[in-house]
C-alpha cells in the first residue's frame, strides 16, 4: 500500500502532511506513536478509503449479545463451514463455550473471535489497532503467533499493526514506522525505533 | 442478519421489556377508568377504548425508550463496521430493526389480546385491537427508530422523539396536512370514530383508514430520505 502526498486533517487538526510512504505486502508493518498523534484516525481513514480493508480494533466490535453458536451459524452461512472451521482451529476457539453470550467471555476469547470474524472477510489490507492491548501474556503471544503464520500463508496481504505494546515487535518480525511531526517515518531496525519511541533517540 | 437481530433482542431482554410495557398498557386500560372515573364494572368495550387511549397518549413514553436503546446500542458498542461488512446498509439496518421490534410486539399484543379475551369472555374487538395497537406501536418504532438512526446520543434521540410527540400534538390542532403527523392522537378525528365504533354507535369511515395509510406512506418516504442522508454517516457514527 503506497501513500503519496497523503494528508489527514480531522476537525481543524492537521495530523499528517504530505506523507509519502509504502507499507509492504507479506510483512507486518508495525506503527508506533504517542497517544493522540492520530494513529487510529489514520486507520479509520484507510478503512473508509479502501473497500478491501478491514480493521480489528476497539472501534470495530462484534455484537456481544449473541452467543458463539449463533455467530458461527451466521459465519457458516456467509463463508462456508470449511473456512469457518479452519479459522476456529487455527485461532484455538473450538474450546469456547458456545452457549455463553460473547460479553460474558474473557477478553482474550472475545478478541480471538473478533479476529476470526474480520479475517474471514479476506480484506487485502488488515489493520490491527492495539489487538494485544489488555490481554494476558499467553493470549497475546498466541495472537502474535497466529498473525506470523497468517502473513506467511497470505503474502499478498498488507498488515498494519498499530501498537504501544513493544513485545508485539519482539513477537512479530516486520517493518517499523513511527508517527511523529505530522509524518510517518520508517525505521530500519526494531532497536532503532524503540530507542526513538521510548527515549526520544537520545 | 434478521436472525442475529432477533437473537440479540432475546438475549438483551428487549422482548421482555416490550412484553412488560404491553401488559402495563393493558392494565392501565383497565385501571384508569376505575381509578379516574370511578367506573366499578368496566365493560369490554370501555376497556378496549381505554387501552386504545393509553396506547395513543402514552405510547411515545412507553415504546420510545426501548426503540432508542435498540438502535443506539450499536453506536455505543461500535458494531456498525461489523454490520457493514455483512452487507448491511442504513436502509437494511433500519428496516430489519423495525421488523424485529414489530414482530416481537405483535407476539406481545397477541398474548395480551388473548388474555383480554379470556378475562372478558368476548372476542368482538380481538382483530380490531390487534390491528390498531400494532399500527400504533409500528408508528412509534418507525419514528423513534428514524430519530435514533440520526442521533448517536441516546438521550438526544429520546429528547427529540418526545419533542416530536409534543410538537405533533400542537400542530394537529391546525388541521390539514398536520393531521398526518400523529393520525392516532386523541385530537384527531379518528379517535372519536374509534370511540363510536367501540361503543357500537357507528363504523370507522374509510377516509380514516386512508388517513392511516397516508401517514405510513409519508413515514416510509421520510425514512427513505433519512436513510439516504445517513448512508455514510451511519457507519461513522458507530466507529
Amino acid at each position: 500500500m503506497k501513500l503519496s502526498n497523503y494528508s489527514l486533517r480531522i476537525n481543524n487538526r492537521q495530523l499528517l502532511t504530505d506523507v509519502n510512504i509504502e507499507f509492504n505486502k507479506g510483512v507486518i508493518n508495525h506503527i508506533l506513536g504517542k497517544n493522540g498523534v492520530g494513529k487510529s484516525l489514520f486507520a479509520k481513514d484507510i478503512l473508509f478509503r479502501n473497500k478491501s480493508s478491514i480493521v480489528i480494533g476497539s472501534y470495530s466490535n462484534i455484537p456481544e449479545d449473541i452467543n458463539f453458536r449463533e455467530l458461527r451459524r451466521l459465519l457458516i452461512h456467509k463463508f462456508g463451514s470449511n473456512n469457518v472451521n479452519n479459522m476456529c482451529d487455527v485461532l484455538n476457539t473450538t474450546n469456547i463455550d458456545d452457549k455463553i453470550v460473547l460479553k460474558k467471555l474473557s477478553d482474550g476469547q472475545r478478541q480471538k473471535i473478533k479476529i476470526m470474524v474480520f479475517l474471514l472477510f479476506d480484506g487485502d489490507i488488515v489493520i490491527l489497532d492495539e489487538v494485544t492491548n489488555a490481554l494476558d501474556k499467553k493470549t497475546a503471544n498466541e495472537i502474535c503467533t497466529f498473525f506470523n503464520q497468517y502473513i506467511f500463508n497470505n503474502p499478498q496481504k498488507t498488515i498494519l499493526n498499530i501498537t504501544h505494546n513493544l513485545s508485539d515487535l519482539n513477537n512479530m518480525e516486520g517493518n517499523y514506522y513511527l508517527f511523529e511531526d505530522c509524518n510517518i517515518k520508517k525505521y530500519n531496525s526494531k532497536n532503532e525505533i524503540i530507542d526513538v519511541y521510548v527515549n526520544g533517540g537520545k | 442478519m434478521f436472525y442475529i437481530e432477533l437473537k440479540r433482542s432475546i438475549h438483551n431482554k428487549t422482548i421482555l421489556y416490550l412484553m412488560t410495557v404491553t401488559v402495563l398498557a393493558h392494565i392501565m386500560g383497565w385501571v384508569l377508568p376505575w381509578g379516574l372515573e370511578g367506573i366499578d364494572n368496566i365493560s369490554y368495550e370501555y376497556y378496549m377504548f381505554s387501552t386504545y387511549t393509553v396506547f395513543t397518549q402514552f405510547g411515545f413514553l412507553l415504546f420510545g425508550f426501548v426503540t432508542a436503546y435498540f438502535y443506539n446500542k450499536d453506536y455505543r458498542d461500535k458494531n456498525t463496521i461489523f454490520f457493514n461488512a455483512f452487507g448491511m446498509n442504513a436502509y437494511k439496518y433500519y428496516f430489519i430493526k423495525v421488523t424485529v421490534l414489530m414482530l416481537e410486539e405483535f407476539i406481545c399484543l397477541l398474548i395480551c389480546s388473548i388474555g383480554s379475551l379470556v378475562v372478558f369472555h368476548s372476542n368482538k374487538f380481538f382483530v380490531f385491537g390487534l390491528l390498531f395497537f400494532s399500527a400504533i406501536t409500528l408508528q412509534y418504532f418507525m419514528i423513534v427508530g428514524a430519530i435514533s438512526l440520526i442521533c448517536k446520543n441516546m438521550l438526544l434521540a429520546l429528547g427529540i422523539s418526545i419533542s416530536y410527540w409534543i410538537i405533533s400534538i400542537v400542530l394537529i390542532s391546525f388541521g390539514g396536512f398536520f393531521k398526518y403527523l400523529a393520525v392516532f392522537d386523541a385530537s384527531n378525528s379518528l379517535y372519536s370514530y374509534v370511540e363510536q365504533f367501540l361503543g357500537g354507535k357507528g363504523q370507522i369511515p374509510t377516509t380514516c383508514i386512508e388517513d392511516i395509510a397516508v401517514e405510513f406512506i409519508i413515514l416510509i418516504l421520510s425514512i427513505i430520505v433519512i436513510c439516504t442522508c445517513c448512508r455514510n454517516s451511519w457507519i461513522k457514527k458507530g466507529v
